[in-house]
């Protein structure tokens, strides 16, 4: 037990040795395996803020109940209780059909519209905002209004968010796409720098193999090395998202201010950056283990 | 100690590189291994240490059956067998003493008793004032001990030597003979194999002769 404790903190010792032992091109591994990272890391981030956005935008979805012509003020003010009960709505503005012909007339210039037309063909309506605008609850809200008494018609301008929703859903697949594209290049780039490292130090595992040294006492270090390298990569890609949220945050605000929106742009959370380095340090493992398999196999047959 | 019963050795290819070997060497001998270069010394060599598996026969080291040594257990074989190489085997990017600690760092001792260890391993060659030097810096004489330092040092059963004089001239040649008779008379079981017959004639030591693979009685 002791032997082997020693033996994995001599493991780890030596990696660190080996790193700065070479330590430009130590530097340009890590920074490789952290920019590398620091992609999909970066997409995922600006999906978060994206969804994040996306629920916070004011009065965006809106749902426009039409009552039917011949419905009469004690209609409205029964549909006006029913609104009150249910609870997917955040607010509901009623707009009569005088409103609503004097909005029309002003934007189409005509100044005088009422009394050109024999009589107001508009209807009374009520614009409805939802409190979510997940197209599931406002399928299940537009049921809900169509079924009120006196209704003639409802409109849910919920396009835009089946749109939002299909882009951000397009954007997490592509992340998944780009996160195992890159997750394959940094196997291999972690998988190369521990064969030239174990190249290099040939003749030290030819001789341990000869006097007794076991396959894992060979392998240990280059895996150290390999979870080392990879831990590294993902605090450097941490880094660096990091860096861009502090370049962004000003620009942000401009614009949010613009939007009249108090919005800030997200971080990485602690669940993230954690999922980050695991998987990171479980990338530098793997190409580890591939390279040392392969590469320790050749040097076994030519003892 | 090495038991070989109808032991034969052949090489992808075809080449036979020995044929029906069949020999006891016990427990506390020393014995010479010679022949011309190519007749099987080499192969005998690494047959007993588990470098390689014998193609036919039982050769048993140690009471362990060599040919159906799982790989796992092949080092632990290897850490009661001391190696000795013709061209050293040292590492260059460590001293001298730092090569003679690398059995010990495998097996698995502490820093202290590994230390004493190949101390007194270093003291038994003769290379104990030079433990902080390079083994660039030895000459070819000094390497070859260092060498058997690094051999001795975890106390082997059995010392295998694969013509350890080979590259020396005879002063140095007749130093490293003396060495492993030492290692003998204290008890370790010795195999040298060599074609120099001066190291032979000097004493009364049992000799097995290869030939092109086959044993020369």
């Amino acid at each position: 037990m002791r032997a082997w404790l020693m033996h994995h903190r001599q493991a780890l010792t030596s990696s660190f040795a080996q790193l700065f032992k070479t330590p430009f091109a130590s530097l340009f591994t890590l920074l490789a395996i952290g920019v590398s990272l620091s992609l999909p890391a970066g997409l995922y981030l600006l999906l978060q803020n994206v969804t994040q956005i996306a629920g916070a935008l004011p009065a965006q979805t809106e749902i426009t109940l039409f009552m039917q012509n011949d419905a009469t003020p004690a209609n409205r003010d029964e549909i006006k209780r029913r609104l009150a009960d249910i609870a997917d709505i955040r607010s509901a503005r009623f707009v009569s059909r005088q409103a609503a012909l004097a909005t029309l007339s002003g934007q189409m210039g005509i100044s005088d519209l009422a009394s050109e037309l024999p009589e107001n063909p508009l209807p009374d309506a009520w614009v409805i905002i939802p409190s979510s605008s997940d197209p599931a609850a406002l399928k299940r809200l537009t049921g809900n209004l169509r079924s009120l008494p006196r209704v003639a018609s409802v409109q849910a301008d919920e396009l835009w968010a089946k749109r939002l929703y299909a882009l951000l859903a397009l954007g997490r697949y592509m992340l998944v796409m780009l996160a195992i594209i890159l997750a394959a290049a940094l196997v291999s780039i972690s998988g190369n720098t521990i064969r030239l490292q174990i190249l290099t130090r040939h003749a030290e595992i030819e001789v341990s193999r000869l006097i007794g040294a076991t396959y894992g006492y060979i392998r240990r270090p280059f895996l150290y090395f390999g979870v080392l390298q990879g831990l590294l990569g993902g605090l450097i890609a941490w880094l660096a998202i990091g860096i861009a949220l502090m370049l962004l945050e000003p620009r942000m605000a401009v614009v949010t201010q613009l939007y009249a929106s108090r919005y800030r742009l997200q971080a990485l959370s602690v669940r993230d950056v954690a999922l980050l380095l695991v998987i990171s340090s479980a990338i530098g493992w793997l190409g580890a283990y591939l390279s040392v398999g392969r590469t320790l196999a050749q040097i076994e047959k030519n003892l | 100690m090495i038991a070989l019963a109808h032991v034969s050795k052949r090489y992808p290819g075809g080449y036979e590189a020995l044929k029906d070997i069949s020999l006891d060497i016990a427990a506390g001998e020393m014995v010479f291994l010679t022949g011309h270069s190519g007749a099987g010394k080499s192969a005998l060599i690494k047959l007993i240490a588990a470098i390689e598996r014998p193609t036919g026969g039982t050769i048993t080291v140690n009471r362990q059956n060599i040919g159906k040594l799982r790989r796992g257990a092949v080092p632990y074989l290897r850490r009661n067998i001391g190696l000795i190489f013709q061209d050293h085997k040292l590492l260059f990017d460590r001293n001298v003493i730092q090569n003679v600690l690398l059995p010990l760092h495998i097996a698995g001792f502490n820093r202290h008793d590994a230390a004493a260890r190949a101390r007194a391993a270093l003291d038994k060659v003769g290379l104990l004032q030079r433990e902080k030097a390079h083994p660039v810096t030895l000459s070819g004489g000094e390497q070859q001990r260092l060498c058997i330092a690094r051999a001795i040092v975890s106390r082997p059963a059995l010392l295998l030597a694969d013509e350890p004089t080979g590259n020396l001239d005879s002063d140095y040649a007749s130093d490293i003979m003396v060495l492993f008779k030492a290692f003998n008379q204290a008890g370790t079981t010795v195999v040298i194999s060599t074609h120099d017959d001066a190291a032979i004639l000097a004493g009364n030591t049992r000799t097995i002769r290869l030939d092109h693979g086959s044993l020369q009685t």
